[in-house]
């Protein structure tokens, strides 16, 4: 003994004993077997080389085989060298891939290159690697002397011990094992179990493949090498969103396999953010992640933390056999998600389940917090928590029940909703205002839903341009002038697609819905209730007819466009022509309606009523003179007029009518007589034929000589004053 | 007299990044916590002193960054001048979109739109995903312009705005749209669906350097 290399080695033996056993029972045989392989050296691999290396570093101390310096430095040199090479030629090859790559990338085959461009980060890696362990090869040979059994001091130094380790376990990491088992260091190393192994080398061999964006950054800095922009034809997003539309089973069709193996042949998805939302959580978050964002105006009259209503299972007093344990999971669900990457993150998520023996699992974290949490940590607009956990809930269940109708505007319709079920329900029924919330506005949704996708809200929206046309000609063409034609999405998007909720006050939102809701129920053909509900857009324009008309002139109404002050700043008229004024303010003024200076949400009412009135009568005399009307068609209209006359329709009968009835505070406001379903059809079919309506009009106009405005027989004196006063004044 | 300029700008970017709340510290010096989302878009106008004495005036169209409102914004970037993508610093997904909205406008928009990418939430440093060097060398790779503002401290905001409006031509007729023309018929502007009108939307007279 005495010598370092051995007694670091020597040390190792003793406690490795065991483990030479244990090498055995892996590989019977291989200690056995003759250690030092000289023909190894001659491989043609660049890593294979040193191979040899660990054996011959390490076998010495077993006494395998003799301890042969200059052999061992010959071979250290010569791997040196060998890797040099084999580096060399790599980098030049890489060369060529990169060429070849953009080639197959311009040809459209990504495949391929994909597939080339894996083995050429592979090599970069390797290339790397190499580059290290010549590195610690020169180490070795720098330091030859401390191997040597004859000259080393007492121990070999880090360096030494780090370089050998790390030779070791390059070495075994490449694809080629056995015959290498001599020593219990060797062992050590393979392992790194000690952690003699440099760490950089480590890392370059535990580098995990690209991902799917690092690839496609590979891919396309390659391609700009060598003078060609490259994009990936889908991104991760798109392929998600292609494989949830072939994995949608709710249309009936069968799983298109051959699309569904063509996509995932782009491969799956960049985890590189972070770690992503579970499937669950995700669509948690996003149900309600509206809810939180919407005009805080809406939650008025949730404040107030609700009564305790025993016979509801929600409630903390109902009764043990009833109660529900688990209905603020979702709350403290949302809660845990809401905390990730804050600064103190919630000590527990507990899961969303929607099974029922979730009980169990909640006890442990009430313990834990002492009390639920709620949702009062988060931005709820007001709302009392207990609310928000009821909106929570049913919007988390609609999305869950409708996994494809995803659409912004849910919250704003349902809040609106609960809250006056909240106050106008009976005393007995308010332990089940959650449920029937729940009903009324699954109802409301789909009355509703044409508004939801892109061609029915430009349907609708179009349907108001013409309305508006049909009903005031002169306004309709002023604000067209000056942009502000409602067929653009500027400010009628914001008026439909909520239904209003974010343009009116609460409580005029509620009458408007009231009169909308009054009529009949959607049919394949027709949408009374979303007809009216271009009416009463309508009839807000017209009420707005004065200052619309004052656009762009300044001026006129100092005060403000709306008669107040808060408005827009005013226009300075160095900037920009008339029109361009008109169409900033218009914006204003249209962005901010002011009911109160249109008149009131009664006024708006009021004429809403009579221009669908006004629809329904045009329609009569000009049946006639309609050839897309067929007899038949014309029979029924008839004897359902009859019928209406009399008696209510049985579609105003049904459920989704009585609770908008229940609703309904002023009932005396609603409009005097819905229309019948034939009627409403046959003018929203007018109303998609441009020119035909209007062709009917002046055709109507003309008999009666009256003006477009007091043609309507049913028109009411006050009505008259309304429109026609902006009229005159003009 | 000093030259008055107006400009055509639209906001983009995912949901949430903080869009309307840029706009709001930039045009009303205001922030609030709660933010409602925006539907559809919102429409505001701001003015910008620069030092020369040009008076610039903003049409700022702030798009809602819901996916569901996707279809909308090319009306509201087809005829922009310049559009500010903006992307949350503690959202790295977010910078992914912000890409993708780039790229859109690189390939739809009008060739010589002026390009800001922004990174919103610059007082929430410590729960950044995207680092600064990240964002610059993509900005930087692009050509666009890019900074970090914070809507809630103000931090940045006027100065982002600021540089857009330095950078836009200033060499176009005073009180009208940059470009002879910009808008005859305020209608068809709008509309976004008059495509010859999309090549007049900006003066010719000085390239845009992106």
């Amino acid at each position: 003994m005495g010598s370092g290399a051995s007694s670091f080695c020597g040390k190792k033996a003793l406690e490795l004993a065991e483990h030479n056993v244990t090498v055995n029972a892996y590989a019977p045989g291989v200690i056995e077997t003759p250690m030092i392989n000289q023909g190894g050296v001659n491989g043609a691999e660049q890593l294979k080389v040193i191979l040899d290396l660990p054996v011959t570093i390490s076998d010495r101390d077993n006494m395998l085989t003799d301890w042969d310096a200059a052999n061992v430095k010959v071979q250290l040199r010569v791997a040196a060298q060998r890797l040099g090479y084999a580096r060399d030629r790599k980098d030049a090859q890489a060369q060529v891939t990169g060429r070849d790559i953009t080639t197959l990338l311009q040809q459209g085959n990504v495949g391929i290159a994909r597939a080339k461009a894996q083995k050429l980060i592979h090599d970069d890696v390797m290339g790397h690697l190499s580059e290290m362990l010549e590195m610690q090869i020169g180490v070795l040979l720098e330091r030859f002397s401390d191997l040597d059994s004859e000259t080393g001091s007492e121990f070999p130094s880090p360096a030494v011990v780090e370089a050998a380790a790390s030779i070791v376990y390059a070495a075994q990491r490449d694809e080629f094992k056995g015959h290498r088992f001599g020593s219990a260091f060797v062992h050590s190393s393979i392992t790194n179990r000690d952690g003699y192994v440099s760490p950089q080398i480590v890392r370059a061999l535990s580098m995990p493949p690209a991902s799917v964006a690092e690839m496609n950054r590979y891919l396309a800095d390659v391609a700009k090498t060598y003078g060609y922009r490259w994009r990936p034809e889908l991104l991760p997003d798109d392929i998600l969103n292609i494989i949830s539309e072939i994995l949608d089973g709710s249309n009936g069709t069968p799983v298109d396999m051959p699309r569904l193996r063509k996509v995932c042949a782009h491969a799956g998805f960049d985890h590189a953010h972070g770690d992503p939302l579970s499937p669950l959580d995700a669509s948690l978050e996003d149900a309600v992640k509206d809810l939180f964002r919407i005009p805080p105006k809406l939650f008025a009259g949730l404040e107030e933390e609700p009564e305790a209503a025993p016979l509801c299972p929600f409630d903390d007093s109902a009764p043990d056999e009833i109660k529900i344990e688990f209905a603020c999971v979702l709350d403290s669900r949302l809660l845990g998600i809401r905390s990730r990457g804050a600064e103190h993150p919630l000590p527990d998520i507990p899961e969303i389940r929607l099974e029922d023996d979730v009980g169990s699992s909640m006890p442990e974290f009430q313990e834990k917090n002492g009390k639920v949490p709620k949702l009062q940590t988060l931005h709820t607009g007001g709302a009392h928590p207990l609310h928000a956990s009821a909106l929570t809930r049913i919007l988390y269940i609609h999305s869950r029940l409708n996994p494809a109708h995803k659409s912004p505007h849910l919250a704003s319709i349902l809040i609106p909703l609960y809250s006056v079920l909240n106050q106008e329900i009976e005393p007995l029924d308010l332990a089940h205002v959650e449920a029937d919330t729940f009903w009324v506005f699954e109802a409301v949704v789909s009355e509703f839903a044409e508004l939801e996708d892109d061609q029915g809200s430009t349907k609708w929206m179009r349907a108001l341009s013409q309305r508006l046309q049909w009903a005031d000609p002169d306004l309709f063409e002023d604000m067209s002038a000056k942009g502000l034609d409602p067929a653009l999405p500027h400010y009628s998007y914001r008026w439909l697609a909520p239904i209003l909720t974010h343009t009116l006050p609460v409580q005029a939102v509620l009458m408007a819905w009231d009169a909308i809701f009054s009529y009949p129920m959607t049919t394949p053909d027709s949408c009374p209730k979303l007809d009216h509900l271009v009416d009463v857009c309508t009839s807000m324009l017209i009420l707005a007819r004065r200052p619309i008309l004052c656009l762009g002139k300044p001026g006129r109404f100092p005060q403000g466009l709306w008669n107040e002050d808060n408005l827009n700043s005013p226009v300075s008229p160095a900037f920009g022509t008339q029109l361009d004024n008109a169409f900033v303010e218009g914006m204003a003024l249209l962005q901010d309606y002011s009911v109160q200076a249109a008149g009131g949400i009664e006024s708006i009412i009021q004429i809403a009523s009579e221009l669908a009135q006004r629809r329904i009568m045009q329609v009569q005399p000009a049946k006639p003179t309609t050839p897309s009307v067929g007899l038949g068609s014309r029979i029924r209209d008839t004897l359902g007029r009859g019928f209406t006359n009399t008696a209510p329709s049985p579609e105003s009968s049904d459920e989704e009518e009585s609770t908008a009835e229940e609703e309904s505070s002023d009932d005396e406001k609603t409009p005097a007589a819905a229309p019948t379903q034939q009627g409403s059809t046959i003018t929203s079919r007018l109303a998609g034929q441009s020119g035909e309506a209007s062709r009917i009009k002046a055709q109507w106009t003309r008999r009666l000589r009256l003006c477009p405005l007091h043609q309507c027989p049913l028109y009411h004196p006050c009505l008259r004053c309304r429109i026609c006063l902006p009229l005159r004044l003009r | 007299m000093s030259k008055q300029l107006q400009f055509k700008l639209v906001l983009l970017g995912e949901s949430a990044v903080g869009k309307s709340s840029l706009v709001l510290r930039f045009v009303k010096d205001q922030f609030d916590d709660y933010r409602e989302s925006t539907i559809g878009a919102a429409f505001l106008t701001q003015t910008v002193t620069l030092d020369d004495g040009t008076v610039v005036k903003f049409e700022i169209w702030d798009t809602a960054g819901q996916e569901r409102y996707k279809s909308l914004a090319p009306m509201y970037y087809r005829n922009a001048n310049c559009a500010v993508v903006v992307y949350d610093i503690t959202q790295s997904a977010s910078l992914e979109k912000a890409r993708n909205w780039i790229r859109e406008l690189q390939r739809q928009a009008d060739p010589s739109i002026i390009i800001a990418l922004c990174g919103n939430k610059s007082d929430l440093a410590a729960r950044r995903q995207v680092s600064q060097e990240e964002a610059q060398k993509y900005a930087e790779e692009e050509g666009l312009m890019w900074a970090e503002t914070s809507a809630k401290t103000g931090e940045g905001v006027s100065e982002i705005f600021t540089a857009i409006a330095k950078k836009l031509p200033t060499t176009a007729a005073p009180s009208s749209r940059a470009g002879a023309g910009g808008r005859t018929g305020a209608a068809g502007g709008r509309s976004g669906v008059d495509l010859n009108r999309q090549q007049n939307a900006v003066s010719t007279n000085e390239p845009c350097n992106c």
